[in-house]
Parts: structure tokens; sequence; C-alpha cells
């Protein structure tokens, strides 16, 4: 396998900040060549929602001369990246893919952009996403939606729709996405990349457009381990402007990019993710069955264990998600329920039908599900699974009602606020990726990274992209 | 919320609904969403139906908020 992929837009971060740190490549070179990529790829692929090449090139030369002049901040130096079109942009549009804030200009970075843009980020552009991160795919609101780059006829997953087909495609090399039921993990899983939704509190809210405050996270979509390890030492730590951020300090990522997981106990809950349900795909189980083989042979010790409160987890985030989205909505749901498109509308309205006992129950529920999780890491210190119930759904015929009925793989983990990931486990008959989720206990990201990583050397999906 | 034991309300139930909500949905508007929320209205049966004993919401105060 090459260490360094030929193609400069299917780069890592990690192999792109080395040619950069030693100046054998300029971030000018780079982002012209992400510029190229996305002028030759999105027309098919929708995941730019808007394009800030002037800003980029401008950004780039000032971040070249920072390095020429040995001013080199690390990893993320001259890096091309993007963000879910609800991270505020100070000056810069900022949709939530929405009519409703079709001319919503903010004038303040959110913390997490802020963060990018010191670490020497440069900043692409803003990606398509699933109006106010919520829904499938809608062909009502004002924006073309995302299209899988393995399948373009199948869609990316969201709502970071746009943030896993621009990461798998190499029209940036990571992005930012959010993710309040899975919408980080999803499109990560059904694009074939790496997507990271950290322990609640790791990563500020601020600035970014809120759908549940109580289970809203951000995180890094990669095409790797190793660079969504860089991306969330840049945006982690507390944030006076998020309340909830933690006081924790933040570890230093990089140390957990080791190949040994000799020891660690990963508990597999099969009576949930294994079951014979009929809503989830027996090839996306055999996918990751194949996968804890192998995190078996690097050494884990996998015990099955059960959590019966995962039967209540879909119906307790759902609730608390739509009714905290209709009290951030409400206003403008009642004024102008036109600039909605019909999917989040009619979910928001739904949220406005919940009784406050239904949300409390629903809070109370979350408790229940938490003390679970937490009588289970006392045994195990991760936990496995496949990510998603299906790989990517196709666009014509698409149900978006279906995700309702079956069970969801990674709500679990923004009701309870643990850290998760999704890596890429293999692919269907069909040529469809398939995620593996690893979750951890709070504040173990490093926990998690590890066993990403040391799973991703040795399977190494990451060196396959899509035919685009 | 008022419901069946399959967590299904009827039309003029749903409306009073949407009504105390204040949503202003036309009736065709109403008609259109009924089924989604019959679908979702299973979630709320299942969160009443969990045995939750003496659980607590538990808010948790920090003096020392807001942050330095």
């Amino acid at each position: 396998m090459p260490e360094i992929d030929t193609d400069l837009h299917y780069m890592s971060i990690r192999q792109a900040s080395e040619l950069l740190r030693r100046q054998e490549l300029s971030p000018v070179e780079l982002t012209q060549a992400t510029l190229d990529r996305i002028a030759a790829t999105d027309d098919q692929l929708h995941s730019y929602i808007l394009l800030l090449k002037e800003q980029a090139l401008a950004d780039a030369r000032t971040a070249e001369a920072e390095i020429l002049r040995g001013d080199y901040k690390g990893h993320l130096h001259g890096i091309p990246f993007a963000l879910k079109d609800l991270y505020d942009t100070a000056g810069v549009r900022t949709t939530s893919g929405s009519k409703v804030d079709i001319d919503r200009v903010p004038t303040e970075d959110a913390t997490t952009t802020a963060r990018l843009k010191a670490a020497g980020g440069i900043l692409m552009g803003k990606l398509a996403m699933h109006e106010f991160a919520l829904g499938g795919p809608d062909f009502t609101t004002p924006f073309t939606p995302a299209r899988n780059p393995w399948n373009q006829a199948h869609v990316t997953g969201g709502s970071s729709s746009g943030s896993g087909s621009a990461v798998a495609a190499g029209q940036c090399m990571g992005a930012l996405g959010s993710c309040t039921g899975g919408s980080i993990r999803g499109p990560a899983s059904l694009c074939g990349i790496v997507g990271l939704k950290a322990t609640y509190g790791r990563v500020s809210r601020a600035g970014v457009v809120t759908l549940s405050w109580s289970q809203d996270h951000c995180g890094p979509m990669t095409r790797t381990v190793e660079d969504t390890a860089y991306m969330l030492q840049a945006i982690a730590g507390r944030d006076a402007r998020d309340p909830t951020t933690s006081t924790a300090p933040v570890p230093d990522y990089s140390l957990s990019l080791r190949e040994d997981i000799r020891g660690v106990t990963i508990g597999v809950p099969r009576h949930f993710f294994f079951s014979d349900d009929p809503s989830v795909n027996p090839e996306v189980l055999s996918t990751v069955e194949k996968g804890l083989q192998v995190l078996e042979e690097l050494g884990a010790n996998l015990v099955e264990v059960t959590i019966p409160s995962l039967d209540y987890v879909r119906a307790a985030n759902t609730i608390i998600m739509l009714s905290e989205a209709y009290a951030f909505h409400e206003k403008n749901l009642k004024t102008r329920p036109q600039d909605f498109g019909e999917m989040v509308r009619d979910r928001f309205r739904i949220g406005g039908l919940f009784q406050s006992s239904d949300y409390v129950q629903s809070l109370r529920c979350r408790q229940i599900v938490k003390k679970e999780f937490a009588q289970v890491f006392q045994q195990v210190d991760l936990l496995v699974s496949p990510t998603m119930t299906q790989p990517a759904a196709a666009f014509e015929g698409y149900d978006a009602s279906s995700t309702v009925r079956g069970p969801s793989f990674t709500a679990p983990y923004n009701l309870t606020g643990l850290p998760a990931i999704s890596i890429p486990c293999g692919f269907t008959a069909g040529g469809l990726p398939v995620g593996m989720q690893i979750a951890g206990k709070p504040f173990d990201e490093p926990g998690v990274i590890r066993a990403a990583y040391a799973y991703q050397q040795q399977a190494r999906w990451h060196e396959q992209h899509p035919p685009i | 919320m008022a419901s069946t034991s399959e967590g299904q309300v009827s039309m003029d139930k749903f409306k009073t609904m949407i009504e105390i909500a204040g949503l202003g949905m036309t009736d065709q508007e109403i008609e259109h969403l009924k089924p989604l929320y019959d679908l979702y209205a299973r979630y709320v049966t299942t969160v009443h139906s969990v045995e939750l004993g003496a659980e607590e919401v538990a808010a948790v105060f920090h003096p020392e908020w807001p942050p330095a």
C-alpha cells in the first residue's frame, strides 16, 4: 500500500501536513488541487452550498507565507477543510440548509470555526446538509441534496450530508458535522469515512445552530482516524461561550494512535445491534461481524453484554429532540411555515404536539439508559456495533418515514452523551460502504481513537476511494 | 398526550391538539400530517410504558456558573 496517495486531493491530513511542514508542498498548491477536485465533481455531488474560492486561496497564500518564515502551527496548517452550513462563519452566509435562514450572515465565527482557522486550516466553503439538521434529502428546500460518491443514485445519509460526500470524494481533507441522533456517524458510515461524536461537553456548540440543546454534538469527519484525532485536538476544550463544555483537560489524542489493543475488553450488545429485526440489513451485520473478528485478532477480548433500556432509546431521543427543536423554531414555524421544507416542517410540528409529560418521561428514561451504560462500562472498555441498520438508500423511492419504524444504532450515544466513532469496515456486494461504531466511557476519546486506529491500520478500508 | 393503546388519536382529537398548539394549519395540512404523527405517537406510548420508579430528572446545579 502506498504511504502517500498520488492524488493531492486524496492525501490524508497526516500525509499532507508532513509535506507542508517540510515545505515540499505549498498550501496554495494543495488548495488549488482541492478547488480543481471540487470543480470536477461537485456538479454531480452537490456537496457545497457555498464555495469560498477567493478567500480560500488568499488564506492559503497567508499560510504559505507563515510556513516559509518558520511559523508552522501544526497538523492543520494549510489544510483545506469545510463546514456543515450550520456552523457560523463571520461575514459568510450560514443557511442551515433552509430558506428560513437563506440570507443569514453571522457576525461571529462559531467557536469551532474560529479554532480551526486559528490552527491554520483553510476554509473551502459551506457544505450541504439536511434542513436544520433533521430529516432526509428534501427536494422542497432551495438546496439540491448531496449525492453519495460511491453511487450517486444513493443518498449520503445525514444530516451532515455534504460533509460525508465532500470528505469521501476528496473535495476537502476534513469537515465538521453535527449530530443529534447520528448525523455525523450516519453519513460517515454511508460514505465510507470516519466520523467522531465526542463526549457531550468535549466540543463547543457555541455558534452552531441548535436542533436539540441537550443532545447536539459537534465533531470531525475525515478519511482516516488520525486525521479525526488532529481535528478533534484543534476544536476540543472548554469554551466560555458554551456553558455545557467541560473543564476536563484535553489530552494529546495523537498518543492514542498506536496499533495495540491487546487486553482491551469490548462489549457487544448483540440482543439489540445483531438481532433478527427485519429492518436491519443482514449484509451490514455480516460485514461488521468480520470487523469484530479483526478486533479480536488484534488482541481485544469480546464479551456479550445486555443493555435492556436500548429498546426505548430511540423513543426518548426523538421526543427530546423534536420537543427542543420545536421550542427553538416555534416562532418561525408559526409565522413563516412556508419557508421550511416539507420534511422538517412536518417533524417540527409533531414536536409541538408532544406534551410536557412526554418530554419529562423521556428525560427520566434517559437517566435509566445512562445508568445502564455506566454499569456495562464497569465490565468493558468499549462497545462495538454496526453504525447504521442499512447501507445508503437509493433516492428513487426514498421513504423518510422508514427511519421512524426501525431501531437507531447511533441514538444511544446522543442520549447518553458518550463518545462514539464510525469507521469504514467494508462494502456490500453492491459496492456501498458499511461502518462500524466504537463507543467509549465519558471523555475516553483516547480509548475510542486507539481501537479505531488499530482496526483501520489492519483493515485499511480507508485506502479505497469512490469511483468519481 | 391523549392516545389509544396503539398510540394513535382520532382525527378530531388530532385537530384539537393542533389548535391548542397554535400551529395554524389548514385542513389539508392536517390530513397530510396525521399519518406521520401516528408513526411518532408510538414513541410516546413507549416512554410512558417504561417502569421509571423513582427516577428523577437529574438537574445538576453548578454554583460556579457562569464560568470565569
